[in-house]
């Protein structure tokens, strides 16, 4: 069966294909090489479009322990935004932390088609594959949540050398189908559970004497010299403190040549100058990573309106839980490897903290020159539902409806800000950088992210109009590995995505010692631990990421 | 006349969400308009007028007949009047800001939850949680008035905030579990573990309850120039408790666990 989508504007980026009307032709779930005209075709008429590969959201808390903790505390959030009745709906909802049913469904229906969880705790693990093997019409992946776990940094710092380290993270990949490592403040949350309250990047840690510098660059060396695709997923140091912006520039500069991600880095750009004592970073941010080629950062925006934060930096979240709104909040314990917390807020356009906190991610987004290494997420839940993805578009795109919003927020934070100055629009081109080539570059998705031959046939049609915010909202059809599955923002199909994980190689030797560690530390043992290929999306097993030579 | 009389056709085979056919909602609108509508209806959708015979109304209020499958009746109300001619599911008029929602016989569970203004009358029973806290929320009814004619369920008045309860026949295990201000009279007998965790707020009975949370102690009989004051301003807790109030009242001071600000008034 070959489909040929004709007549839209094609945006693919990574193949250099910017605003060419040209035909993308799909078979079998990919996208071919134009074979000319012949044959039998069923035509799309895409005249009026304009022509994306599928989105990639990658960090947004979509599945696992702590997302299901947020449901459990947002009651009211499924009873605000029921699903709506239907054939394919008609149970769970939610915006801040919808089912995993609304969850594909929103996420399809903007024209997404991949989206990553990106903490996932190794003894969770288990649960959040089968959280995201029913998620519908979106492919996942999970990073793996290490740096405050007793078994690394006992290795690190009983001096055990890098290839031991190799070794457990390689081995760990595997064991939780993981497709990354993310590092949530690195040793911070195991220092709080020594009672520290915070953990600055070069201060020795509780116990074990290590500096999170120490922690984040050997796993930096072991993900790049285990030739992981996606370099280290850090959530840093001080999240959420003014003044971080320090903190942030520091660990910029402590990367040892190594590529990393920033994730969230509005939550890390915060500056003391200031009656208040809160101001923008940005500024300085910016600069640094767009001197600083090896660097990449998501943004983490935020936007106002109800939502939940779920976060596995107890540290951080603990720090925050008495200004939870509503007045609720879970903190806890993981298997003593991690933690977990989960604090409602409410951003309000009245607050100068929080009116401030959206202009410092509107700042970063067009003060960082390089579309590749800046991608678009709201970190949802934290800064807000992925829902609001389109009105955040139309942010970037659209200077005046920008300023008519920044007229709407807290009076000094206004005056905090330099958004007003600044005069850049994303073009859809960039957008299309954003939101999915340059994603799927830092993941390794070799066939994703662009509408070459060879690519998964994820094609998204939308109707160009000087509303982004609309257009972006409601495409005209969403097609999943060539099947279509929305039509005019309306879901009409629902398909069975896929899930990605890296298995590289590990001593043997590894599984016999994790073995005696999980049977004297550990509340299970190792072989019940290790997650098999089978059990991936109910038999289907996971999809391999090629390593990096 | 703006209202109208909604009859069911037939009793209902599955649960119907009712919270859209609020009087506010279907003012100016034709009955063909009303049947036009769709509830949620069992796990699919229903069409108004499949259900329902709809006709004008004599006032303004919207009547229903009841049925105990119609959930969610009245739920979100802020003007205007409700009748049911009958009984109604679950969590009705919950989450209610204002208006009036009367009810000929029975309630279901989650009667009044969330309340934050408005009148409820009950003149049958109702089930459990009348008055307690809706899903995800950290407080039950914060106002308005709910006066039920008999019995109520288990969990009276969980977590209450503010507002009047008033219950004419027994209540069940557990009232006023966390209740954090407010008033509830129970005409009947207060069922057992009552006022766990209850923080400050009144609960008014005419029978010593028998076996109340751990918590309370007994101050002994008073003198409450109060309660006077109250039943002259509040006729309908003065005609619970057959007309008047004589003032004199034994005093249980509780929860004391939780800080011991509430207290439980045996009327003499």
């Amino acid at each position: 069966m070959r489909t040929r989508v004709t007549g839209g504007r094609v945006f693919d980026p990574a193949n250099g294909i910017i605003d060419q009307v040209r035909d993308v032709v799909i078979e079998d779930g990919r996208i071919i090489a134009d074979p000319g005209p012949g044959g039998s075709e069923e035509v799309v008429n895409a005249s009026g479009c304009i022509v994306l590969a599928g989105g990639i959201d990658l960090h947004s808390h979509i599945a696992g322990g702590k997302v299901n903790l947020g449901r459990l505390l947002m009651n009211e959030d499924r009873a605000l935004f029921p699903e709506p009745f239907g054939d394919f709906c008609g149970c769970g909802g939610g915006r801040a932390a919808p089912t995993t049913h609304a969850t594909g469904c929103r996420y399809s229906q903007m024209g997404y088609t991949a989206v990553f969880e990106p903490a996932v705790v190794g003894a969770n693990a288990r649960h959040a594959h089968l959280e995201m093997a029913d998620i519908p019409n979106i492919d996942t992946g999970g990073f793996l949540v290490l740096g405050n776990d007793d078994f690394l940094l006992r290795l690190i710092a009983m001096g055990e050398g890098q290839q031991a380290i190799n070794d457990y993270v390689a081995w760990m990949l595997k064991a939780t189908q993981s497709c990354a490592i993310k590092i949530v403040n690195p040793g911070g949350i195991n220092a709080f559970k020594f009672n520290g309250r915070n953990l600055d990047l070069d201060e020795a840690g509780p116990f074990y004497e290590l500096t999170p510098r120490r922690i984040l660059n050997t796993l930096q060396r072991a993900v790049t010299e285990l030739g992981v695709p996606h370099p280290i997923h850090l959530h840093g140091c001080n999240l959420g403190i003014p003044g971080n912006v320090k903190t942030t520039l520091a660990t910029m500069g402590a990367t040892e040549g190594f590529p990393l991600h920033l994730t969230h880095i509005q939550f890390h750009s915060y500056g003391t100058e200031g009656d208040r004592h809160f101001s923008s970073g940005a500024a300085e941010i910016a600069e640094a990573v767009n001197a600083m080629p090896h660097i990449s950062v998501d943004v983490g925006q935020i936007m106002f309106g109800q939502t939940v934060t779920a976060s596995a930096d107890l540290m951080s979240q603990y720090r925050n839980h008495n200004i939870a709104d509503p007045k609720k909040w879970i903190g806890m314990d993981i298997e003593m490897d991690a933690a977990c917390g989960v604090v409602p807020f409410n951003y309000r356009d009245t607050s100068f903290v929080n009116a401030l906190q959206w202009a410092i991610g509107l700042e970063l987004f067009l003060l960082i020159e390089d579309p590749w290494r800046v991608y678009l997420t709201t970190d949802h839940p934290n800064g807000g539902p992925f829902t609001s993805y389109p009105h955040l578009i139309r942010l970037l795109m659209d200077k005046p409806f920008r300023d008519h919003h920044l007229r709407q927020i807290h009076k000094a934070a206004r005056s905090h800000t330099r958004l007003e100055s600044i005069s850049r629009e994303y073009t859809l081109e960039e957008i299309a950088v954003v939101t999915r080539a340059a994603p799927a570059r830092t993941l390794g998705l070799k066939d994703r992210g662009h509408l070459g031959p060879g690519a998964r046939a994820d094609v998204v049609l939308y109707e160009d109009q000087p509303d982004r915010e609309t257009m972006f909202a409601h495409p005209r059809i969403v097609m999943k590995d060539g099947e279509v599955v929305v039509v005019n923002g309306e879901i009409v199909a629902l398909t069975e995505g896929r899930t990605y994980a890296v298995h590289p190689p590990s001593d043997p030797l590894m599984d016999k010692r994790l073995e005696r560690w999980f049977d004297e530390a550990v509340g299970l043992k190792s072989s019940h631990y290790q997650i098999a290929d089978g059990e991936i999306r109910g038999g289907q097993g996971p999809e391999i990421v090629e390593l990096k030579p | 006349m703006s209202g109208f009389r909604l009859t069911l056709k037939a009793p209902l085979s599955a649960r119907v969400d009712a919270s859209s056919l609020l009087p506010e909602a279907l003012a100016g609108v034709s009955a063909a308009d009303v049947a036009a509508l769709t509830v949620p209806f069992g796990t699919g959708v229903a069409l108004v007028g499949d259900l329902f015979e709809i006709t004008a109304g004599s006032d303004e209020a919207v009547v229903f007949s009841g049925d105990p499958r119609l959930d969610y009746v009245g739920s979100g109300l802020a003007a205007g009047e409700i009748r049911v001619e009958g009984s109604v599911g679950v969590a009705a008029g919950a989450g209610m800001s204002g208006g009036r929602l009367v009810i000929s016989r029975d309630a279901g569970d989650g009667l009044a939850a969330g309340l934050t203004g408005g009148r409820i009358e009950v003149f049958g029973s109702a089930g459990k949680n009348v008055g307690g806290p809706r899903p995800g929320e950290r407080q039950g009814m914060r106002g308005g008035v709910v006066s039920i004619a008999g019995r109520v369920g288990d969990g009276l008045g969980a977590r209450l905030r503010g507002g009047l309860i008033l219950v004419g026949g027994d209540a069940g295990a557990g009232a006023a579990d966390g209740l954090l201000a407010g008033t509830l009279a129970v005409a009947g007998r207060l069922g057992p573990g009552a006022g766990r965790g209850m923080k400050r707020g009144s609960i008014l009975v005419t029978t010593a309850p028998e076996a109340l949370a751990t918590g309370f102690a007994e101050a002994g009989p008073q003198d409450f120039v109060a309660l006077k004051l109250l039943a002259r301003r509040v006729p309908e807790l003065a005609a619970l408790f057959g007309g008047t109030l004589s003032g004199r009242a034994v005093r249980l001071v509780g929860n004391r666990l939780a800080g011991g600000e509430g207290e439980i008034l045996v009327l003499s």
